[in-house]
């Protein structure tokens, strides 16, 4: 046999067998066969000539308040925890022949139909080449929507993978340094809307059901206090009140947390100060004592405390380093809470079982 | 390879300009059937699988970071299109079929058929560069064009493929003399 590049008959009988004279769809077929892209893509045209300028930057500034706060204050002012952050400088991979990144804000749909929304500041790659349905999170927000039947759908992170079978859930991939405390917070929380997914690293696996949130951060096992039994259902709520007040500003849900009556009374001296249940120390007491002696009633004071507060919704709160002490009967942990665009700060609440219900103590 | 021409058009595209994007279809449908039949051994099902690559390239072209690498860009949606049209219809590639080993295929009189297994046996790079070069008779440099090779590991790739192919045709008892052509 010839060598076969010089062979003839081998390119003949390739030619033959591969060859194809099929006439091909061309462009005109193509057009009317796909509206919907065909107008995706010249909605860009429109959308470019009604371009406004560049927006500049703006700064929101996350206020949240205490109560030992409230006592350090010369009137009733609860003092501001200012947070401005920014988030860690994005990546910039230059795309392989077979892997696209992408950053937001934009909706994507993925070769199967899956749709990724991205949120401004959010980051993903897409291997084509990948054998598993999904893409690889790199930073921010991004809403998952995944189309069902087509076998597993994979979002791998930092710091563990997100599997999903037909569902929806949002993924907010955290990593940057917050303004107040300095802490690096590097997580990835997630959020099933929809169905149900497992969310798994070298450190351990968590299966998240409907309506349920997890946060995974670096190198630890992922953490879901839905399933977590040394949490009490109580605190749990109290936990997820805080969260859901902060995210939607609502300072009345807020305040629901603290015990008034006993603040009430502390004020009031009818019962001693005890550090596990007033987040300040003793001298934070007497000065809210000082400060507030002539307030009329547990109403006026919750009144004063709802006006004082200034929730301005950042738009991503997560609560980690939950910790229940031995005997049960208080808790605390840090709260997480930033923007999509980068500004984040820290706080550290506390809560406390008495009165027959949990109490938040501080923040 | 006019690169100006070509990444112009793709940033008039990304803009919205219809006429470019339907440039960038015509210069690159052909080898995207190739590519998607190379994988999925059905002229139909690959012709099906370029009007979604197109379709996909159309919605997201904006996010193309890299406009010289529009091609390699394509080629990465088709593959992955081919794929999940693999999994979904669970095609095996009927020239990968192991029902029918090759050796039984020594008396067959379906030398076309033959042909098709010694391809759909190589390696899919391998595959790939065969049906691009003989699907419709694309140019080494064209070839090089649509998969970011070098012209030189095209035609190296190429070579090592129809030895390959030779080696399995000859195997089975098919040469040169078979065809009447050598």
């Amino acid at each position: 046999m010839e060598r076969p590049e010089n062979n003839k008959w081998l390119d003949e009988a390739l030619t033959e067998t591969i060859g194809s004279e099929k006439p091909r769809t061309d462009f005109e077929q193509w057009k009317k066969q796909h509206p919907d892209a065909v107008k995706m893509l010249t909605s860009r045209a429109e959308k470019k000539a009604s371009a406004s300028p560049p927006r500049l930057k703006t700064r929101r500034t996350i206020m949240t308040s205490t109560i030992a706060k409230l006592a350090a204050a010369a009137v009733i002012a609860i003092a501001a925890v200012t947070g401005i952050y920014q988030l860690k400088d994005s990546k910039t991979v230059e795309p392989t022949e077979i892997v696209n990144e992408m950053a937001g804000p934009q909706t994507f749909i993925l070769a199967d139909g899956s749709k990724v929304t991205m949120a401004k500041g959010a980051q993903i790659r897409i291997d084509y080449n990948s054998d598993t349905r999904g893409f690889d999170h790199i930073a921010g927000v991004v809403d998952v929507s995944v189309v069902k039947g087509l076998g597993e759908f994979i979002v791998t992170t930092p710091y563990g993978d997100v599997k999903a079978l037909g569902t929806e859930f949002t993924l907010d991939m955290v990593d940057g340094v917050t303004a107040d405390t300095k802490e690096h917070i590097q997580l990835l929380a997630v959020e099933v809307t929809e169905g149900s997914v497992e969310v798994s690293n070298a450190k351990g696996a968590s299966i998240l059901k409907e309506q349920q949130k997890l946060v995974v951060e670096k190198d630890q096992a992922p953490y879901n206090i839905s399933q977590d039994d040394d949490v009490p259902a109580r605190l749990k709520e109290r936990m997820n009140g805080l969260i859901e007040a902060i995210r939607t500003s609502d300072a009345e849900a807020y305040s629901a947390n603290y015990n008034f009556n006993y603040i009430h009374k502390l004020i009031k001296g009818e019962v001693e100060f005890d550090p596990n249940l007033f987040g300040g120390t003793e001298e934070d007491s007497k000065r809210l004592q000082e400060n507030l002696a002539t307030i009329e009633s547990i109403e006026a004071l919750k009144e004063m405390f709802v006006q004082s507060l200034n929730l301005k919704g950042p738009t991503n709160v997560y609560l980690r380093d939950i910790e229940v002490s031995e005997d049960g009967k208080h808790a605390k942990a840090k709260l997480v809470m930033g923007e999509n665009t980068g500004r984040m700060t820290s706080t550290s609440p506390q809560w406390h079982y008495f009165d027959n219900d949990w109490w938040q103590v501080d923040d | 390879m006019n690169l100006n021409s070509e990444t112009q058009l793709v940033e008039a595209a990304q803009n919205g300009h219809l006429e470019s994007f339907g440039a960038l279809y015509k210069r690159y449908h052909s080898p995207m059937v190739a590519l998607a039949y190379s994988m999925l051994a059905d002229r139909d099902l690959a012709e099906d699988a370029a009007q979604e690559v197109f379709a996909i390239a159309c919605r997201d072209i904006e996010s193309l970071k890299s406009k010289e690498r529009f091609a390699a860009w394509l080629a990465g949606i088709c593959r992955n299109v081919s794929r999940q049209m693999l999994r979904a219809n669970r095609i095996k590639p009927a020239a990968l079929s192991d029902e029918h080993p090759a050796q039984s295929k020594k008396d067959c009189e379906d030398r076309q058929e033959t042909i098709r297994r010694a391809v759909w046996n190589l390696r899919e790079a391998e595959r790939e560069l065969i049906v691009l070069r003989y699907f419709d008779g694309f140019s080494q440099a064209r070839i090089s064009e649509v998969l970011g090779l070098s012209p030189q590991a095209v035609n190296g790739r190429l070579v090592r493929a129809k030895r390959k192919i030779a080696k399995y045709l000859k195997r089975n008892g098919f040469t040169g003399d078979d065809h009447g052509t050598s």
